[in-house]
């Protein structure tokens, strides 16, 4: 019996081994703690201080300086979230129980599209919706016009079928991505596999790898592979404005690569970069752009926003006309 | 405080290889009486059904920097040929469970499921061995994949890692049967207690080789934004020797007359991913107690 006690004592006392295999507890609500945790997480993992141009190191100086032990929560997450807009990325938040921070890109350009406009003046009373897309023909059925306002994992080969052999008689097709604030870029591969013929590069992605400003991995490319059944391969006008951002950029980018797809707009709000997550020692959690999207030249800089091949404007003082779409149904019908 | 730790281990994982290497060469020593072929006829096997709890905790710093913890179901399947001689058995465990990180007002869950399959070959140490005590050595295998899903972490809230062991192992087993009738009075009333086998069994696993298949460093991969398919385990990168993992299992046999048997058994499992710089280290404990049926097959 003696020795059964023996053996049981041993088989505790080695439990004790798993305070020995985890590092000490880290959470923490200590201000200075949360917050030095975030920047160092940045500062390790952000891609684009350089594009942007900021001098992070600069940031902390700044806004460490308004960390106090006595700081309330709210404050806090007041100082927390400003330094994250100096990040200029709506692909960064923090989040907390009681707040949400988020970085308005569309506000850093003009309006440049009102879909009511659009409702009552240009499309019919019943037009159509087939899963994302709302559409109907416009110019006296000379052209197909494609509302896609969310990239929302529903694009599939049922609705683009339908959609695609709707208009296929038409002179050309106007997809409008304006205010698209993305989601799953995996919609964007089968959208635009309709107006390709053959395998086309469209940009290529690289990830941190380090915490150095340069360090990446090497440039992946991204092929776009014609889908195989109903194409179209008339002229395709992309409308697309400052809302247009994430996944609508990462679209934007690529039919820089597609021979008869016309951007048309104004410059997109970006978002080239995938956004991580993570969480703080105090619970919060946040997510910020920790890969980098190059355009054909291998050049990171359409973070700022994809440019538009025609630039055009929305004007507000005359609500029953869209001039960016008027625009399109020019470019199309001339 | 780690160092010294590592140092320590080191040491004991050096002790434990040299007892696995006496008692290989123990065993195979030459036996008269009995035949090899005979003891390998008369090993019993049996297939090993389990179900039970677990008690979990663990932290990515990959994503966070807080511990989850909580506790699950585990259920387990298996194969075992046990004699006086040898060991082996083979044990596929799932473990399932729901996992939250708390602080303050804030919180997250993470759901957590394991699978890990365990093949373990033990010899007997005869000349540490006695009738009642049996001492085996031996080594254990333990491929482990953590799949946790904690959507508080945005794109990041997919986590997977594989965890693979090479372990030297150690155990002791304390035969108490009763062999004959026997009658025990207690107060006024007379018991008899009948004949049973039973043991106790105490086994330590120190991981000689610990690898892992872990995310890189920016732990989000960029295959759904080149393609539009997402591949998991784009970028992951694997590490040999790195890392340390220690467990343990307490088992408390009880064998019927039909020559299936039951088992309680008491297992801890500590390991991490090695890496020292807190940027992406994987820290997890795992304790369970399992409940198993042994049926006997031969």
């Amino acid at each position: 019996m003696k020795n059964i006690l023996i053996l049981l004592v041993v088989c505790l006392g080695l439990n004790a081994c798993e305070g020995l295999i985890f590092e000490e507890d880290r959470a923490s609500f200590d201000p200075k703690t949360n917050f030095d945790y975030l920047w160092d997480q940045c500062d390790q993992k952000y891609a684009y201080f350089d594009v942007k141009g900021i001098d992070w190191k600069e940031v902390y100086e700044e806004y460490s300086s308004y960390i106090s032990e006595d700081i309330s929560n709210d404050s806090l997450f007041k100082v927390m979230a400003s330094m994250l807009q100096q990040l200029e990325d709506a692909h960064t938040n923090l989040v907390s129980t009681f707040n949400v921070s988020f970085y308005q890109i569309d506000l850093q350009g003009p309006d440049n599209f009102i879909f009511r406009t659009i409702e009552e003046h240009y499309l019919p009373s019943n037009y159509y919706v087939s899963g994302p897309f709302a559409h109907d023909f416009l110019a006296e059925r000379q052209v197909g016009y494609v509302r896609f306002s969310s990239f929302s994992g529903e694009v599939d080969n049922v609705n683009l079928d339908f959609v695609l052999n709707r208009y296929k008689d038409t002179k050309g097709l106007i997809l409008d991505l304006r205010e698209n604030g993305g989601g799953t870029p995996s919609d964007m591969f089968d959208l635009l596999s309709r107006f390709v013929d053959q395998r086309t590069l469209i940009y290529y992605s690289r990830l941190k790898s380090g915490a150095g400003p340069e360090d990446f991995t090497d440039p992946e490319p991204a092929y776009l592979d014609p889908h195989v059944g109903i194409k179209y391969d008339k002229p395709v006008i992309m409308l697309v404005d400052r809302g247009t951002y994430s996944a609508g950029s990462f679209t934007a980018l690529a039919t820089k690569a597609i021979a008869n797809i016309i951007l048309l707009g104004d410059t997109t709000g970006g978002g080239l970069g995938a956004p991580n997550g993570g969480q703080l020692p105090n619970g919060w959690t946040y997510r910020f752009s920790i890969t980098q999207t190059l355009n054909l030249d291998k050049d990171p800089s359409f973070e700022n926003g994809v440019p538009p091949d025609i630039l055009a404007y929305f004007d507000w003082s005359d609500l029953s006309k869209d001039e960016v779409l008027e625009n399109a149904i020019s470019e199309i019908i001339q | 405080m780690l160092t010294d730790f590592y140092k320590k281990m080191k040491k004991v994982a050096i002790l434990i290889f040299g007892l696995f290497v006496q008692g290989t060469a123990i065993a195979s020593m030459p036996t008269a009486p009995m035949a090899k072929d005979s003891v390998k006829r008369q090993t019993p096997r049996f297939i090993t059904v389990g179900a039970g709890f677990h008690y979990s905790k663990f932290r990515d710093f990959a994503t966070s920097p807080l511990f989850y913890d909580g506790i699950g179901y585990v259920f387990s399947i298996g194969t075992s040929r046990l004699n006086q001689r040898r060991d082996s058995e083979f044990t596929f465990q799932f473990i399932t469970g729901q996992h939250s990180a708390i602080v303050g007002n804030e919180f997250a869950i993470s759901t957590f499921n394991q699978p890990s399959w365990t093949y373990s070959y033990l010899l007997s140490i005869r000349k540490l061995s006695t009738e009642k005590w049996n001492f085996k050595a031996g080594g254990m295998i333990n491929a482990t994949l953590n799949i946790r899903l904690n959507e508080s972490l945005f794109n990041n809230s997919f986590g997977i890692e594989s965890i693979n062991t090479l372990f030297a192992s150690a155990k002791v087993t304390r035969d108490f049967s009763r062999a004959n009738t026997t009658t025990k009075k207690i107060l006024f009333l007379n018991f008899k207690l009948k004949p049973k086998k039973r043991d106790l069994s105490y086994r330590l696993n120190v991981g000689l080789i610990n690898n892992n298949l872990r995310n890189g460093y920016a732990y989000l991969n960029d295959s759904w934004i080149i393609s539009d398919d997402r591949k998991v385990f784009d970028g992951y990168e694997y590490s040999f020797f790195s890392g340390m993992r220690i467990g343990s299992e307490l088992n408390y046999t009880k064998y019927l007359v039909n020559g299936n048997a039951i088992r309680l058994t008491y297992i801890s499992d500590f390991y991490n991913t090695g890496n020292n710089d807190a940027l992406d280290r994987f820290e997890a404990s795992h304790h369970v107690l399992r409940f198993a049926l042994l049926f006997r097959t031969k």
